[in-house]
C-alpha cells in the first residue's frame, strides 16, 4: 500500500471546482467551487434543498458529480481518491447500521473495515464513552431498538473509527435533546482541538452552529454563495439597532434614503449591519423624528444566513 | 478486499435468514435421504436404487419448477445417476438463494455501502467481494444438502451406486466429474445471477422477483425463438442450443440418438423414469454447449451488475 501523503494545518485537503449534480433533469447543485482546509470546523449552511447533503454525498465519493473535478487529500485521480477516502469519515442524513446487529457489533464492522487491530481491547468501548453511550457495549438490543438520539450518537461513535483526518457530518444533532446536543458540540470540539482532525458539519441549527464553527459555507438553491470564518462574520454581520419614534414609517423612510437596512418589526425600526449607532440617531434626529427608545443587539447567523441568501 | 471478505463473512454469521434457510435445506436433506431409504420407494426399483439413481422422484420434486427439471436433465445425461435427488436440492438451493437478494439488499436498505467507500474501497471491490460471498452462500447450500443426504442415506443401508454403475469403472469417476462441474457452473450462473440483480434493483424483494422472473424467462425463451425461426429464420434454431429450456425439452424428450431412457410402468399412477443413459461421445458437444451458456449468463450478469453498481449514486 503506498503512503499517505501528509497535511499540515492550513493545507488545502479537498478542493471541489466546478462541481454540479443534476438529478433528473433537476439541477441540485450548481458549479460549486469550493477549499477544505485541514484543522478547519466548517458549518455548512443552506436552507433545506439548497444542496447540502448532495455536496457532502459527492464529497464522500458515494454520489458522481455531473461535472466538476474533486480532489480529496490530493487525489489527481479515480483510484487516489477511492484510496483517500479512508481518511475520511461521514454520516449523511442518517446513521448507516446494520439494524439486526448490536451496536458493538456495528462497531465491529468498522473496526472489520478499516482494519483495527484488537477493537475488543478497549478501543470499541472508548469510542462508545467518547459519544456519552458506554452502556452500549455490552447491550444485546439490535440497534433498530435504539432511539434517534442513541442512534446518531453511535454513527458518530462509527465514524469515529480508525481515526479519520476529516468528518463530515451531515445534521449530527438530528433527535439529540438539549444535553446531547451540547455533548456533540463538545465531542467535535474536542476532536478538532485536541486530534486535528477537519470537520465539516450541516446543520440547521445555526444558533448551534455558531457555537463552534471556525467557518461557515453558505449554499443556497445549489450554488456556493460564500465563505466566511467565524471572525470575519462577526464583523460583517454587525449589529442591529431596534429604535422607536413618533413615526416609525418615516424613520424607515429616512433610514433606507441615508442607505441603511432599515425594516418595520411590529411596533419599532430594526436597523441592520449598523458600525455605529450613533450615526442612525443622527439621522433620526436630524429628520425631527421623536426619538421613543432604542436598543443595540448582535446579529445572530440565522440573520445573516438569511441576508446572504436573500431570504428577506 | 481482503478487509470487505472479512466483513461479509461477519454480516452473515449475524443473518438470521442465511440460517433458517440452511436449516431448511439441512432438514431436506435428511428427509430426502430417509425418503431414499424408505423400503417402500426403495422396492419400486427392482435393480437396486441408488441416492444417484432416483430420477423419478427427483422428477416429482422438481415439477413444481421447471427450470430446476431442466436442471436435473442436464445432470442426468453425464451423470452416474445424479440427478432425481440433486434436482430436489437445485429446487431448494435455487429458493435458497433469497439470501443472496436479502444479504445485498440489506446494504442498500440500509445505506451501509457508504461505510465500505468511506474504508477506502473501490466499488468493483465492493462487487466481486459481495459475489464471493453469495458463491460461497450458493455453495454452503449444495454442500450441506448433499452431506446429509448421503448421511442420512447410508445409515439406511442405501448404497451410493447400482451394480451396473460399479460395473461402469471406465466412466464412473469422469461421469462424476462432469457432473458436479455441471452444477457447480449451474451454481455459478444462479448466484451471478441473483447477485446482479440484487444491484441492479436495490430491494430485496423487487430483485428477488424479477431474478425469478428472469429465470423463468430465461427457460421459455426457447419458445420466442422457436417461434420466429419456423418464420424463415432456420439459422435462429442454432441459437436454441444455448438455452436453458432448449436444453431441458432435449433432454426431456429423450433423444432416442444420444440417449436411452428406462422406466417402470406404476399402473394407472404413471412413470418412474430413471436416468437417461449417454451413448459414449454423443453427450461432450451438449455438456460443452450448456457450460459454456452457462458460463456466458454469468460473465453477462455479472457485467450488467457491475456496470449498475459502477454508474449509481448510492444514498
Amino acid at each position: 500500500m503506498s503512503q499517505l501523503k501528509k497535511f499540515s494545518p492550513g493545507d488545502v485537503i479537498v478542493s471541489a471546482e466546478h462541481l454540479s449534480k443534476q438529478y433528473r433533469g433537476c439541477l441540485a447543485l450548481n458549479d460549486v467551487t469550493l477549499n477544505i482546509k485541514k484543522g478547519q470546523l466548517i458549518g455548512l449552511v443552506g436552507k433545506n434543498g439548497a444542496g447540502k447533503t448532495t455536496l457532502i454525498r459527492l464529497l464522500t465519493g458515494v454520489a458522481w458529480p455531473t461535472t466538476g473535478h474533486i480532489s480529496v487529500f490530493g487525489s489527481v485521480n479515480q483510484k487516489e481518491m477511492e484510496t483517500n477516502l479512508s481518511r475520511v469519515a461521514a454520516m449523511i442524513e442518517q446513521p448507516a447500521l446494520y439494524e439486526n446487529m448490536t451496536a458493538t457489533e456495528n462497531l465491529m464492522t468498522a473496526c472489520i473495515l478499516n482494519d483495527v487491530k484488537n477493537p475488543m481491547d478497549g478501543y470499541i468501548r472508548d469510542k462508545f464513552e467518547f459519544v456519552g453511550l458506554p452502556e452500549s457495549y455490552l447491550d444485546k438490543r439490535p440497534v433498530k431498538n435504539y432511539s434517534l438520539g442513541m442512534r446518531q450518537r453511535v454513527g458518530i461513535a462509527m465514524a469515529m473509527i480508525g481515526d479519520p483526518e476529516l468528518m463530515i457530518l451531515d445534521e449530527p444533532t438530528n433527535g439529540l435533546d438539549p444535553e446531547g446536543i451540547r455533548q456533540i458540540r463538545e465531542l467535535l470540539l474536542k476532536l478538532n482541538k485536541e486530534k486535528g482532525v477537519t470537520i465539516i458539519v450541516s446543520s440547521h441549527i445555526l444558533s448551534e452552529l455558531s457555537k463552534f464553527a471556525s467557518s461557515y459555507i453558505f449554499i443556497d438553491r445549489g450554488r456556493f454563495v460564500e465563505e466566511i470564518s467565524a471572525e470575519d462574520l462577526e464583523s460583517k454581520a454587525g449589529k442591529v439597532l431596534i429604535v422607536k419614534t413618533d413615526n416609525n414609517a418615516k424613520a424607515q423612510e429616512v433610514l433606507l434614503a441615508a442607505h441603511f437596512d432599515a425594516e418595520i418589526v411590529k411596533d419599532s425600526v430594526y436597523v441592520h449591519n449598523i458600525k455605529e449607532p450613533a450615526e442612525v440617531l443622527n439621522v433620526i434626529s436630524k429628520n425631527s423624528l421623536a426619538l421613543l427608545g432604542f436598543k443595540e443587539e448582535e446579529n445572530s447567523l440565522e440573520d445573516y444566513f438569511v441576508d446572504v441568501v436573500g431570504g428577506k | 478486499m481482503k478487509r470487505l471478505l472479512k466483513l461479509y463473512f461477519y454480516r452473515l454469521v449475524h443473518e438470521k435468514p442465511f440460517w433458517i434457510i440452511f436449516a431448511i435445506i439441512g432438514l431436506a436433506g435428511i428427509v430426502t435421504g430417509w425418503v431414499v431409504g424408505n423400503e417402500y420407494i426403495r422396492s419400486l426399483d427392482p435393480h437396486g436404487m441408488t441416492l444417484f439413481d432416483t430420477y423419478g422422484l427427483g422428477s416429482y420434486v422438481a415439477m413444481g419448477l421447471s427450470f430446476s427439471f431442466s436442471l436435473s436433465s442436464l445432470s442426468s445425461i453425464v451423470s452416474v445417476g445424479v440427478p432425481g435427488l440433486v434436482a430436489a436440492w437445485l429446487q431448494l438451493g435455487f429458493w435458497g438463494l433469497i439470501v443472496i437478494t436479502l444479504f445485498i439488499g440489506r446494504e442498500w436498505k440500509e445505506r451501509t455501502f457508504r461505510n465500505q467507500i468511506l474504508a477506502g474501497q473501490s466499488r468493483l471491490s465492493i462487487y466481486f467481494s459481495s459475489l464471493i460471498v453469495c458463491l460461497v452462500i450458493a455453495l454452503a447450500n449444495l454442500l450441506v444438502f448433499e452431506t446429509l443426504m448421503l448421511v442420512t442415506g447410508s445409515l439406511f443401508g442405501v448404497p451410493f451406486f447400482t451394480a451396473r454403475q460399479l460395473a461402469d469403472t471406465v466412466n464412473l469417476g469422469s461421469k462424476f466429474a462432469v457432473s458436479i462441474t455441471l452444477l457447480f457452473v449451474i451454481y455459478l450462473m444462479m448466484a451471478c445471477a441473483a447477485t446482479s440483480w440484487s444491484y441492479i434493483i436495490p430491494n430485496s424483494w423487487g430483485s428477488l422477483g424479477v431474478f425469478y422472473a428472469s429465470c423463468l424467462a430465461l427457460l421459455f425463451s426457447v419458445f420466442i425463438v422457436d417461434d420466429i425461426a419456423t418464420r424463415n429464420h432456420t439459422s435462429l434454431y442454432l441459437l436454441e442450443n444455448f438455452l436453458p429450456g432448449y436444453q431441458s425439452a432435449k433432454l426431456m424428450a429423450f433423444d432416442y440418438d444420444n440417449a436411452i431412457t428406462s422406466y417402470k410402468d406404476m399402473g394407472g399412477q404413471g412413470y418412474v423414469y430413471y436416468m437417461p443413459q449417454t451413448t459414449a461421445g454423443h453427450a461432450t458437444p451438449f455438456i460443452l454447449t450448456t457450460v459454456f451458456s452457462n458460463l456466458f449468463y454469468a460473465a453477462a450478469m455479472t457485467f450488467l451488475g457491475c456496470f449498475s453498481f459502477l454508474k449509481r449514486d448510492l444514498k
